[in-house]
């Protein structure tokens, strides 16, 4: 090489511009822009509890340049394909309605952090519809290109395999289509579509089997899950002096509660799994938990709808069985998706249980009429509405605390201003992030819809940048230096989202920071918080 | 004549044409995206942008002021996670430099910009590329920090139940001029 740069090359630093059409753009493996594909134990185990689900299982690698693809992929996936235009309605018109307006284009937080053209939603999903338009469509097959469609070869199934798992379904691109195209939904068909050739990753497939077989994502067994219960109930007794309640697979009661399995092994998520119980010792709910529904995720959402379908059902399966009334959920994201959106058709209604009403405070929330399954935010947020809570919200002063909404309670159901009034009920210094970054509105975490893996972290990093940058602003306008939010995965992926882009910012579950508030019949005086660090003024 | 009118009295050609290079890193069609002036939807572009408008006012003064590490953690924070080589994140700081020497060609061929000066300006552009190293060091050390962290993350729980984990305070490397931001 030449010692010199010269300053004219410099000035012609413009190799980054693509000079090829798109569809001649073949896709690049770098580390940390994909996820590791599913174990080959993972999947025979899979396969055989689905009945066939989770085929041409080998050991493969996407840097590879042999995928060892079945002989007949290029059949499997046509087939598959058609199969899925023709059952699902939605999916057919979101093949054909999209008129390319480009609304989506930059509101894709990995296209905003990255810059990757593939990456913009009208791109991504292009990559699928211009397939189905040469292979389905009369106007592509005669017309090619000029019609925007192209022939399915191998690097199409690898492009697909790229950039559909580098989509979170997170549906902020959504809400500015003019047409309402679920974007998720392309993503959710064209991994339906990759599975039918072995192409998927482990950090969702594993959960998924995890959780046919153990009833949670972790894997973990009963006793396992009730010791660390257990664990969890001496550090309240510790922390409060009050050794609270803690029923699993109990039959008979009202109430079941299921919660993400994330949050029984790991921070900070722990620490809201504490608040529940304390909550629900403190209201005197008559609840069970159970080791079997032990999960509130569905990672089937991100599999196919099969799975999705499974996965759900085992929730209500226990809710029968243990003969409860209804269910409420936890702080979870996805799952809320799922309950919200699909399971009416899919499982529901569930019409063994009932519409669920508060014990405490009377109220009928009609809206889970079909689900019977609340929002954990809904009940605090109405006990609290009522008065039903003793709260000292001084506890929280060390903290000033903005909120980010995650993307499926946010869009996929509308959660919005039941926890903001639970945080506002238990924190003094209450701050939003700047208006285009929350609500419906949104940014993603960069690690959704089974992305949070530690292989991807380059991608969650510039994928984060749009909620590092908002978060980052209230730090220094603000000094914010809590982030609370209702997701598991969120309280997963946030944490080195925030080390990196707004050092110095703490994640907190919402029912963390209520349990820290709580006033507890017969709690001796506190001195610390639910992290056993001093609470302001014990310092 | 000296450098330093000239330099503030085309501030903004200058910045506009250091920009123009910047957004040219970036695959095709998000060169109009990246120019959009909206702080939420488009941080790369606005930070970037925020961020050169005062690194060139830093660059006008004698001595450099304490937002010179915190501006240029604006930019490479940004670089260091895109699909850049370290060179490719950090060397946009360098344009600023050709975007000079390219807008008073004209000058510094009749002497009329004295050597002098245009050493200086290059070595304070120099000092802001050694700062930017560090930064971009740092920055990368926590990426993989999170990958580490994240993994551990998942059981810390059940680390803390069975009393196998062990804390220590965070070790503190320090600030000075190499600039946590």
């Amino acid at each position: 090489m030449a010692w010199n740069v010269k300053p004219e090359e410099l000035l012609q630093y413009d190799y980054k511009v693509p000079q090829k059409n798109w569809m001649d753009v073949p896709p690049e493996f770098k580390p940390g822009t994909w996820c590791y594909p599913a174990k080959p134990e993972i999947l025979e185990y899979l396969n055989k509890a689905t009945k066939g689900d989770f085929p041409h299982i080998r050991e493969w690698v996407p840097t590879d340049v042999d995928w060892k693809l079945p002989e007949d992929w290029r059949e499997r996936i046509k087939k598959g394909f058609r199969e899925r235009l023709d059952k699902y309605r939605s999916f057919k018109v979101f093949m054909d309605v999209c008129v390319r307006c480009g609304a989506c284009a930059d509101k894709c937080h990995f296209y905003i952090g990255g810059g990757d053209p593939k990456n913009m939603p009208v791109l991504r999903a292009e990559l699928l519809r211009s397939i189905y338009r040469g292979e389905f469509t009369l106007a592509g097959k005669i017309l090619g290109r000029l019609a925007g469609a192209r022939k399915l070869e191998e690097d199409v199934v690898k492009e697909w395999f790229l950039y559909f798992y580098q989509c979170t379904e997170c549906r902020r691109c959504s809400l500015f289509c003019p047409y309402g195209i679920d974007t998720a939904e392309i993503t959710m068909m064209a991994r339906e579509l990759l599975h039918l050739v072995g192409c998927n990753i482990n950090w969702i497939l594993e959960p998924a089997s995890n959780s046919n077989r153990t009833g949670n994502h972790m894997g973990i067994q009963p006793h396992a899950y009730y010791g660390m219960m257990e664990f969890m109930c001496d550090d309240i007794e510790e922390i409060t002096g009050v050794k609270v309640n803690c029923p699993v697979n109990e039959k008979g009661h009202e109430v079941l509660f299921i919660t993400p399995s994330g949050d029984i092994f790991a921070d900070p998520g722990t620490y809201t799994y504490m608040g529940y119980l304390m909550l629900f010792h403190e209201i005197g709910l008559d609840y069970t938990w159970s080791t079997y529904a032990s999960e509130g995720g569905n990672f089937g959402l991100f599999t196919s709808d099969r799975m999705m379908k499974k996965l759900n059902a085992k929730m209500y399966a226990e809710a029968k069985r243990l003969g409860v009334k209804y269910i409420i959920g936890g702080e979870c994201g996805h799952m809320w998706r799922v309950l919200n959106q699909y399971m009416d058709t899919m499982n529901g209604p569930a019409d063994f249980l009932e519409t669920p009403v508060s014990p405490i405070t009377g109220t009928r929330f009609e809206s889970a009429a079909g689900t019977s399954m609340i929002h954990i935010t809904e009940f605090t947020s109405d006990l609290m509405k009522h008065g039903k809570l003793k709260l000292d919200p001084s506890r929280n002063d060390d903290k000033i605390v903005t909120f980010h909404d995650s993307c499926n309670p946010a869009r996929a159901m509308g959660l919005l201003d039941e926890p903001r009034y639970v945080i506002q009920n238990v924190c003094n210094n209450f701050v939003e992030m700047p208006e285009d970054t929350i609500r419906e509105k949104t940014f993603c975490c960069a690690g959704g819809s089974g992305l949070n893996t530690d292989e991807f972290m380059e991608m969650r990093m510039r994928g984060g940048i749009g909620r590092g940058n908002a978060l980052r602003h209230v730090q220094q306008k603000n000094g914010v230096n809590t982030l609370a939010t209702i997701c598991a995965i969120d309280r997963a992926t946030l944490p080195p989202l925030a080390n990196y882009w707004a050092p110095g910012v703490e994640v907190y579950g919402v029912h963390e920071l209520v349990a820290n508030a709580l006033v507890m019949t017969g709690e001796k005086p506190r001195e610390v918080d639910l992290r056993q660090e001093p609470l302001p003024g014990m310092e | 004549m000296t450098l330093a009118p000239l330099l503030a009295q085309h501030r903004e050609q200058i910045l506009d044409r250091w920009f123009d290079l910047i957004v040219r890193t970036y695959p095709g069609l998000s060169a109009v995206f990246l120019k959009k002036n909206h702080r939420w939807g488009n941080p790369v572009g606005t930070n970037i942008h925020g961020a050169i408008e005062k690194l060139f006012d830093e660059l006008l003064q004698p001595e450099a002021s304490n937002d010179l590490a915190p501006l240029l953690d604006a930019v490479v924070r940004i670089r260091a996670v895109q699909d850049y080589r370290p060179s490719e994140a950090v060397a946009i700081l360098l344009f600023v430099k050709h975007v000079v020497r390219e807008r008073f060609a004209a000058e510094i061929e009749s002497g009329r910009i004295p050597a002098k000066e245009l050493h200086e300006f290059d070595n304070k552009v120099d000092t802001m590329m050694l700062i930017a190293f560090d930064i971009y060091t740092k920055c990368r050390n926590t990426v993989m920090e999170n990958r580490l962290e994240d993994f551990k993350r998942n059981f810390t729980g059940l680390m803390r139940k069975h009393k196998i984990i062990v804390e220590y305070p965070k070790f503190d490397s320090g600030t000075s001029e190499s600039g946590d931001g």
